[in-house]
């Protein structure tokens, strides 16, 4: 009988608690041990560096589209439809380029930051399918 | 006089030669718009430079040299091709003006000539075309849609060789025509079919099922090149004004106003043969010998409709021969004694393409009511006079 009391007893308390950690976000201490997730969006680190795309259509017109991923995510996405300097401010070792457009002349693709393929990468008149691993 | 001719036509010649030798040894054929173009169009507007040596075989031979502005400028000043750049200038490309000294059967000077002509509508220039780089861009939409998907998969990989090769590979499957899938690693493989249902890419997973041996990259150029060759049938409409003075005096014994229209028939772009409208229009003042003085009141309208067959090679449909038939009519307002007031010939021109850059028109006139037959050689070199790299052909 008194089992079943203690039990009964200590059910109430685990329901209380349960419905605290819905209602209320963790405290700080509680946040600082969790271990991190991966994010799904793009955050500013320590290590992260800007990269400049320089993009340079030369007797004729083009467009073109450059899409950052990082572990497989979008995290970053810009067009242009003439010559232009791509801004990407939050690149890391092992993100990716996907460089995506068509031009009527030559293009030149120039990256700031160390990639493979490495750049100056001049691409013929035609379709432009690119992809670059940040070093 | 006629030793410096020989001279000029050999040197042009070498130096097409040397040039064409080279280009050859180093790539395969570079095909630009620019070498997609077929001669008719060439002689109605030039892009760059062109040297020509007109009836060679006749008494009033002609040498001109043909540019536009914006050619001479970017010769001077690459930075000028920069798309920037490039757009303002649209009115300077579609200039064109020319300089001739006409030589008599001795080779010597006969007069000088010059005129200007302007492209009215000019809808084969694909350089300024935002609209044939929305074609182009949706003639490979699935594969433009399924490229930023793999470079996803790719960011994924955790082993960083791994992952730079398999991007090599991903590149070379999308540019390099020698590679085909089965070339590429399983895994890279694996990620082209699923993201390809991701994307709906229907026409991609058909085709790596059907052949497994496919080569993208070719599939992708020769979308691009269809859409770049139904470009070379647009409308171009020019006009233009020339004049010839006299051999011993600056004065115009010849004006001519001019009109031409080219306009190509092909829609299916792969067809050995294309046919192309050309009608030519010309009024002509020029001097009355038989009065006294110098005038311009002697008048001629000309007219020329004719078609172009032009003969490309079926896979880079890049055109080699031409032949054009046309009808012309003529009318004279004060005809000389050995003249008809109105004349009618039919008109045979070959063009045969001997050297990337150099044509060589073989012109045959036949008048059916005196039955004469005149005929004509010509060479026309057309010249870029820039780095061929810096217009961006090379493929």
């Amino acid at each position: 009988m008194a089992k079943a009391k203690k039990g009964a007893r200590r059910k109430p308390a685990t329901k209380k608690a349960a419905s605290k950690s819905s209602r209320k976000p963790a405290s700080r201490s509680t946040r600082k041990k969790a271990a991190r997730p991966i994010s799904m969006v793009a955050e500013l680190r320590p290590e992260t560096k800007t990269a400049i795309v320089n993009v340079t259509f030369i007797a004729g017109v083009g467009q073109l589209t450059a899409s950052l991923f990082r572990n497989g995510v979008l995290i970053n996405m810009q067009s242009i439809s003439n010559s232009a300097d791509i801004i990407l401010s939050d690149v890391l070792p092992g993100d990716g380029l996907a460089v995506v457009g068509v031009s009527s002349g030559k293009t030149e693709i120039r990256i700031s930051v160390p990639t493979s393929p490495k750049t100056l990468d001049t691409r013929p008149a035609g379709p432009i399918h690119r992809s670059y691993i940040i070093l | 006089m006629k030793n410096i001719l020989c001279f000029i036509t050999t040197a042009l010649l070498f130096c097409t030669l040397e040039n064409s030798a080279l280009a050859q040894a180093k790539k395969p054929l570079p095909l630009t718009a620019d070498s997609l173009a077929t001669g008719n169009y060439k002689d109605v507007f030039k892009s760059f430079f062109q040297v020509a040596l007109d009836r060679l075989t006749s008494n009033n031979k002609d040498i001109q040299f043909t540019s536009n502005p914006f050619a001479i400028m970017a010769r001077a000043d690459t930075s000028l091709l920069i798309d920037t750049s490039y757009l303002k200038y649209k009115a300077l490309r579609n200039l064109n003006f020319a300089f001739s000294a006409k030589l008599d059967s001795s080779y010597k000077f006969n007069g000088f000539s010059s005129g200007i002509t302007y492209a009215i509508i000019n809808r084969r220039d694909i350089t300024v075309s935002q609209y044939f780089l929305s074609e182009a861009y949706r003639a490979n939409d699935e594969f433009n849609k399924v490229f930023p998907h793999l470079t996803a998969f790719v960011t994924g990989i955790t082993d960083a060789d791994k992952k730079i090769k398999l991007n090599d590979q991903l590149n070379a499957f999308f540019f390099d025509s020698t590679t085909s899938f089965k070339d590429l690693d399983p895994d890279l493989q694996n990620a082209i079919r699923e993201k390809a249902k991701v994307v709906q890419a229907n026409h991609l997973l058909t085709l790596i099922k059907n052949d497994p041996k496919l080569k993208l990259a070719k599939l992708i150029r020769a979308n691009y090149d269809s859409v770049r060759t139904n470009f070379q049938n647009r409308l171009l409409l020019t006009a233009g004004i020339s004049d010839t003075t006299y051999k011993d005096k600056f004065m115009f014994s010849n004006v001519v106003l001019t009109t031409n229209l080219v306009k190509g028939f092909t829609r299916q772009p792969n067809r050995v043969v294309g046919l192309e409208l050309n009608i030519k229009g010309a009024y002509q003042f020029l001097d009355d010998t038989l009065t006294g003085g110098r005038d311009l009141k002697r008048q001629a309208l000309n007219f020329e409709s004719g078609i172009n067959m032009v003969i490309k090679t079926r896979r880079t449909q890049y055109p080699w021969a031409e032949f054009k038939l046309s009808g012309n009519y003529t009318y004279i307002n004060k005809p000389y004694a050995s003249e008809r007031r109105d004349s009618v010939t039919i008109n045979g021109t070959l063009r045969i393409r001997i050297l990337d850059d150099i044509w060589i028109p073989i012109e045959i006139k036949y008048d059916p009511k005196s039955g004469n037959v005149f005929g004509f050689l010509n060479i026309r070199a057309n010249l870029k006079g820039i780095k061929k790299g810096a217009f961006g052909g090379s493929q």
